[in-house]
């Protein structure tokens, strides 16, 4: 498990399933570079540690103006553009049902992408990027106390930390954004389905 | 219900078209002759298939001697189609003989004491024509040709490909995409363009590259033309025309003649079937054919000497080919940031201008804040030519749906069993391709609906004193800055009052509410969610089964639909859109500090009244604007945006009339703050469907800004009963409030 | 529930007797298309158990057909029958080498038509199809 938290940008820049670190090549030999391992972002939430895997992430920005938008749930921050384009932006720490801390200057808005669409989700601070194995995953969201169990994909425990690797589908469902009164039936037709 | 034992008037009427057909065949081939013209083999293969299918049919239906005169002919024909036997004045002389036969033995069919037509005569003359010499195919050899060409060839479409061999015809390929449900609309165009210059000998659909929605093809074509000439002759969306190598006729091998002037050599060809994400579209652009390239390492140089017949085709395969496609595609997603540049350089420009403003308040600055104008101006002028050149390369007709439409109208009809009589207008009406691409589903279903349950069956309309064909019209046509489109037919129309029950049934109405109601406000209840159930359906014959996703689709292109229906006399949709989606003109307004901008299309005035302008009836304010009574909505309180009022001064309140024709209400915002050009960005599947807004844009300083959904609002706040309520009893009771005139 | 079949043939008469062969069995229900172009476009429409085609048609044959099947990743595994006049033709022998699963030559009786389609189609317990 390998954590270099000081070489986040460096990390996020590079892409691609293996990463063998400087040590590896430090002991005059190229280990064996693992095609599974995968690298996560972590994150802080009301005082939680949070992960996502690093290629669900296409940015991490700074807290930006954002613009309200009526009749969404309270979640739902606004709207930011981001790069020429609209997209939502979420408070993540009242997504996941938690008290939310004051945002400070660590504040970060992480540019997801999930089903072709970019999110914006604001956390307390970003930590560092963490490497981390299949088997190092604990696949138990049950073990995680309230009602937040269904936005969690897996666990993981680091020398000092436990991350939780949050599940995107779940988190960006996007019936929840709405708010429910205001939930209209807008039914998509979707191509060919007349026929 | 079993096929053999079905009435023979079945078989009599098909036979009887089949016979006929032969007869016209023979005919066209005939003059063909007499002219000294080469002969269609077109024509000559229906002949065929008209025998064969008659064959068929005779043997199903057990008439024995129709099958075997046509068993007799089928081999004749056989036999000429495929280059056997040569088609000459005697051989066509027998085959009208045989027509004339079929002709009597079909009016004998069936009739018991009818005497056997004698048809031995005609059999001798049909086995002494098939004695004739054998003309011989080996002479245009298909050695080397793809093996998943030649494999899925009929030994017909073997044959012609071989006679355009012989004849020195060079052999094309011509790939084209279709969409599915357009499909034979597509290919009767391209056939038409394609015969022009030479024959179609098949067509091979692709298995690869096939998506759900669209359909490639290969056609074979022989043509003596050059290649060019069939690209710019074919030239359409998605074709691409490539010249088999040594079709042409070269020797082949070293010996081959010197390098041959502009040589086809391979290019990548677009794309033909679009990637299924992204909406694509085709922007004409020219491509130069003129260049002259050599050859590729591996393939034969061709030459464009005299055609030769040869048997060395062993590069059949498409090494040699070349893309000549005069259109080229472009994602829609490329236009959208091009259209975002020049919404931004909008921006810079208004920018300037303040500076400019400001600029001439200083003293001793004048030329030159002059000049800076002039150029400013310039500027804006090409600015505005930039963006409707762009908007006009998004613009296609509507022709593309409508062509989609007659499709489904045949197939609805025909599944129906009624008789449709569509008429189009307007095809070449153009809108934005986002627009129609959205557009097709909602139309789809408005036709379905007018065939399924507008149209009443045959008898019934017979009964009525109507044509017994129904009649579906679909018109496009422009009307100032936006485009109508309607569906209308001749059906059954719509009864108000089962409306008004079934809306009673639903809630969506009190009894008493109800009695108030006008026709047209009832049959508005059709776009409401509660009338989708097949049980409604029924009682209201069908009508507005799922008229409700039809208006939602519709207000997110920011249109808007109206329905008027006569019962017995018919229903007419009318869908009401903008032109262009990409760039409005945006009314920008304030209200509780957050800036929203409204559609101009759909704001009829904005006004400013005073307090005591505001009559409260029923615990809802209305004003009363020339006659009409307007029930005000706050657009904070439909939002739920704090109730501050701190910025209402009751000798100021903005009032932004809003709606379609009765659908009017007055929006009360804080401030006006101006018109704008703004370009309307999607929000995501996220926040699509909140209701009320219908996207984001830019308003300078990358301040992002909710463009509201006007249709939606005016819809919603209709729908509440007191609102309902307040301008009944106020337009009841206008004369005694005589409220002050804005 | 009936299985959908998929009846491509360009005569009408012939079009009606295979199907109402099929739809007397009440096993299947039928869409009739009169060419290979409604083939093609009735297909991603509709889950066919099995495609009943004639060889011989203008435009898209059979074989072509059968082949676009064949070649079709999603619907490879739906067994084609070509129905033909000749049963000793080089077309039916394309078609069948283009992967018809089975041919019936006309004229054919209903218990023929039905007999072939059982023996076409693929046996519940062999699902080993690659």
């Amino acid at each position: 498990m390998a954590r270099d938290s000081n070489d986040l940008w460096n990390a996020l820049a590079r892409s691609g399933e293996a990463v063998a670190t400087e040590e590896d090549y430090e002991h005059g030999y190229k280990r064996e570079v693992r095609g599974d391992l995968r690298q996560y972002v972590a994150f802080r939430v009301s005082g939680e540690s949070y992960g996502l895997s690093i290629d669900q992430i296409s940015e991490i920005s700074k807290v930006f103006e954002t613009t309200p938008v009526p009749r969404t749930a309270d979640f739902v921050i606004g709207i930011g553009n981001v790069r020429g384009r609209v997209i939502p932006i979420l408070d993540l720490a009242l997504r996941l049902r938690l008290e939310p801390a004051p945002r400070g200057r660590d504040a970060r808005v992480l540019i997801v992408h999930h089903d072709d669409e970019l999110y914006g989700m604001v956390v307390d601070e970003v930590l560092y990027v963490v490497t981390i194995a299949p088997e190092e995953l604990e696949d138990a969201p049950g073990a995680i106390p309230g009602a937040r169990g269904e936005y969690i994909k897996a666990l993981t425990r680091l020398e000092d930390d436990i991350l939780i690797v949050l599940e995107l589908s779940t988190v960006l469902q996007t019936r929840d954004f709405v708010r429910a009164e205001h939930r209209g039936r807008t039914l998509k037709v979707t191509k060919g389905g007349l026929a | 219900m079993t096929g053999p034992d079905r009435p023979s008037n079945e078989f009599l009427s098909e036979a009887q078209d089949v016979v006929e057909e032969l007869s016209r065949n023979l005919l066209e081939l005939d003059t063909q002759q007499r002219a000294g013209q080469q002969f269609d083999p077109d024509l000559l293969n229906a002949a065929f298939r008209a025998v064969h299918s008659l064959k068929g049919l005779a043997s199903l239906f057990n008439a024995n001697a129709i099958a075997q005169l046509s068993h007799n002919l089928e081999s004749t024909l056989d036999a000429l189609r495929l280059g056997k036997l040569e088609l000459g004045p005697a051989a066509l002389d027998v085959l009208f003989d045989s027509v004339e036969t079929f002709q009597r033995m079909l009016a004998a069919f069936g009739e018991e004491k009818a005497a056997p037509v004698d048809m031995d005569p005609l059999l001798a003359k049909i086995l002494a024509l098939s004695g004739g010499g054998e003309a011989d195919d080996a002479n245009a050899s298909l050695a080397g040709l793809d093996d998943s060409i030649l494999g899925v060839l009929t030994e017909y479409e073997e044959h012609r490909l071989r006679e355009n061999i012989r004849m020195g015809r060079r052999l094309f390929r011509v790939h084209a995409s279709f969409d599915l449900l357009a499909i034979d609309v597509g290919i009767e165009a391209l056939k038409g363009k394609m015969k022009a210059f030479g024959e179609v000998i098949t067509y091979l659909p692709s298995a690869d590259a096939s998506s759900d929605d669209r359909i490639d093809l290969d056609i074979l074509v022989g043509s003596e033309r050059p290649l060019a000439e069939i690209a710019a002759g074919v030239a359409e969306d998605g074709v691409t025309v490539y010249e088999l190598s040594g079709s042409s006729g070269s020797g082949g091998g070293a010996s081959a003649p010197a390098p041959a002037p502009a040589a086809p050599r391979a290019k990548a060809p677009t794309p033909a079937s679009p990637a299924p994400s992204p909406p694509r579209m085709t922007v004409e652009a020219i491509e130069e054919d003129e260049e002259e390239e050599d050859e590729d390492a591996g393939g034969q140089p061709t030459s464009s000497a005299a055609p030769v017949p040869d048997d060395d085709y062993a590069d059949l395969e498409a090494i040699s080919v070349r893309s000549v496609s005069q259109t080229v595609r472009v994602d829609l997603s490329r236009l959208d940031h091009l259209m975002n540049l020049i919404g931004e350089l909008g921006v810079v420009q208004a920018n300037l201008g303040g500076t400019l403003d400001r600029l001439r308040m200083r003293e001793g600055a004048g030329d030159m804040v002059r000049d800076l104008q002039g150029h400013l101006r310039t500027m804006s002028r090409k600015l505005s030519l930039l963006q409707q050149g762009l908007l006009d390369v998004r613009m296609v007709p509507l022709g593309q749906v409508f062509d989609k439409l007659a499709r489904v109208v045949r197939q609805v009809g025909r599944q129906a069993g009624k008789d449709i009589r569509l008429s189009i207008s307007g095809s070449q009406t153009e809108l934005d391709k986002l627009i129609v691409e959205e557009l097709s589903e909602p139309l789809l279903h408005m036709v379905r609906n007018a065939i399924d349950h507008g149209i009443e069956s045959r008898e019934e309309r017979i009964e009525a004193g109507k044509p017994a064909a129904g009649r579906v019209d679909l018109r496009a046509f422009q009307r100032g800055n936006r485009v109508v489109i309607e569906v209308e037919d001749d059906g059954r129309g719509m009864d108000w009052r089962k409306i008004r029950e079934t809306a009673i049934k639903r809630s969506l109405v009190t009894r008493e509410d109800a009695v108030e109601l006008g026709t047209n406000e009832i049959v508005d209840f059709i776009f409401m969610p509660g009338f989708t159930t097949r049980e409604v359906a029924t009682s209201m014959s069908g009508r507005g089964v799922g008229m409700d996703v039809v208006k939602t689709n519709i207000s997110r292109l920011s249109g808007m639909i109206d329905v008027d229906t006569e019962l017995g006399r018919g229903t007419r949709f009318a869908i009401t859109l903008p032109v262009t989606l990409a760039i409005i003109q945006a009314l920008v307004i304030e209200t509780c500090r957050q800036t929203f901008c409204i559609p101009l299309n759909s704001v009829l005035e904005s006004i400013m009244v005073r307090q005591s302008d505001i009559v409260t009836v029923e615990g809802q304010q209305v004003i009363s604007l020339r006659g009409r009574t307007l029930p005000l909505l706050h657009l904070s309180r439909m939002f739920g945006l704090s109730n501050d009022t701190r910025f209402y001064d009751p000798e100021r309140i903005y009032v932004v009339i809003v709606g379609l024709a009765q659908h009017r209400v007055g929006l009360v915002v804080d401030e006006l703050v101006g018109q704008q050009d703004v370009v309307i960005k999607p929000l995501g599947a996220a926040l699509r469907s909140v209701p009320g807004i219908a996207g984001a844009t830019e308003l300078g300083a990358n301040r992002t800004v909710l463009l509201l959904d006007v249709s939606t609002l005016v819809d919603e706040a209709l729908t509440r009963s007191e609102v309902v309520a307040a301008v009944e009893a106020e337009a009841a009771g206008r004369e005694e409030a005589r409220p002050h005139g804005p | 529930m009936p299985e959908k079949v998929l009846v491509v043939e360009d005569s009408r008469a012939m079009r009606v007797f295979v199907s109402s062969i099929l739809e007397a069995t009440g096993r299947f229900e039928v869409q009739e298309v009169e060419n290979g172009f409604d083939a093609l476009r009735a297909l991603p429409r509709g889950d066919f158990a099995f495609i009943v085609t004639d060889v011989n048609m203008p435009d898209v044959s059979g074989i072509e057909l059968t082949k676009f099947v064949r070649d079709n990743a999603k619907y490879r595994k739906t067994p084609v029958i070509v129905i033909s006049t000749d049963s000793a033709s080089t077309d039916l022998q394309r078609a069948l080498d283009a992967g018809a699963a089975a041919f019936l030559a006309k004229p054919f009786t209903a218990e023929e038509l039905l007999d072939v389609i059982d023996k076409a189609r693929p046996q519940s317990e062999d699902g080993d199809e690659a």
